[in-house]
């Protein structure tokens, strides 16, 4: 039999925080990425949790950061922009994959159920 | 990562936010921080609870009774509880001790757990928070029942109250900063 491979799936709020960041491109920082997910989802994030699940990210090596300007507004605080590794990039395209297999012949109601 | 995080919430709240928000955003955070604390160093946030109930125990074994009795001399020698009968004013004597003993407990855990404090003072009075749960529960429904006990729900509520402060002061009493150069507190703060 052949042996399966071991790898970690991308959680729910993991591919959330992962698509956001892809779809913002140059602008992903905390701010816009948890926007990104309340306009989408309808339910109010917080960012801490947005950024617990980024820096659980950048551990794993999916995505990357780097800190930004600083701005009057952010009492003077700069801002870190994440961007996804392309190991990140390949962990949401197998995710993508894996979920459209999953979803495969789901999506067809038997004619008896109806 | 704190810092970025400071400044998000402090961006969000400059473009309209409002207080509630930015103050559910805070909670949310510090609650979000302690539990990766705690849950990063596990074994340790055993200790402490260990140490904190041992502790208590110790405590309340040795102490309790003969300041008990002293608070409740003094409590009726100045008067400070007239007119109450004791079966009442003894709330006065067990809440001043809870508090002070608490306080003392909150410290010693700190104390024990200097790498990390605030989170490990945090695990010990949620530990104490759950603990109390049960007799909360068993005092709520005797006082639903019979109103005769709703007096000894609200002194009990009272109580575990101020021994969750207490802990919490305690642990802030005792605590000690590595190499801290901004204050924690003043972080928080609302942007002007």
């Amino acid at each position: 039999m052949e042996q399966m491979a071991k790898r970690d799936y991308l959680g729910n709020f993991e591919l959330m925080v992962m698509l956001s960041l892809m779809r913002l491109d140059e602008n992903a920082y905390g701010v816009p990425i948890s926007r990104e997910i309340e306009e989408t989802t309808g339910r109010e994030v917080a960012l801490a949790s947005a950024y617990a699940t980024l820096e659980r990210l950048e551990v794993k090596g999916l995505v990357s950061s780097e800190l930004g300007e600083r701005t009057s507004e952010r009492g003077g605080r700069a801002k870190r922009y994440f961007r996804a590794t392309g190991k990140g990039l390949r962990e949401v395209r197998e995710t993508q994959r894996t979920l459209q297999k999953l979803w495969h012949g789901v999506l067809r109601p038997k004619a008896n159920a109806i | 990562m704190n810092d970025c995080l400071i400044g998000d919430l402090m961006e969000e709240y400059s473009n309209g936010r409002s207080n509630a928000w930015y103050w559910k955003q805070v909670l949310m955070a510090v609650a979000i921080a302690f539990y990766r604390e705690i849950s990063a160093h596990k074994l340790l946030a055993v200790r402490a609870v260990l140490v904190g109930y041992v502790f208590a125990e110790v405590a309340c074994s040795m102490l309790e009774l003969p300041l008990f009795n002293l608070l409740k001399r003094f409590a009726f020698g100045s008067g400070l509880v007239a007119g109450t009968r004791w079966a009442h004013g003894y709330i006065y004597p067990w809440a001043v001790i809870t508090c002070l003993g608490a306080a003392g407990i909150g410290w010693v855990v700190a104390r024990l757990h200097r790498s990390h404090q605030p989170a490990m003072v945090f695990a010990y009075a949620v530990a104490q928070l759950l603990l109390g749960l049960p007799e909360l529960c068993r005092l709520l429904v005797n006082a639903l029942d019979d109103t005769r006990f709703l007096f000894s729900l609200l002194a009990f509520v009272v109580v575990f109250a101020l021994s969750i402060v207490g802990t919490l002061l305690g642990g802030f009493w005792g605590y000690t900063r590595k190499s801290a150069p901004q204050d924690q507190a003043s972080q928080f703060s609302l942007p002007d």
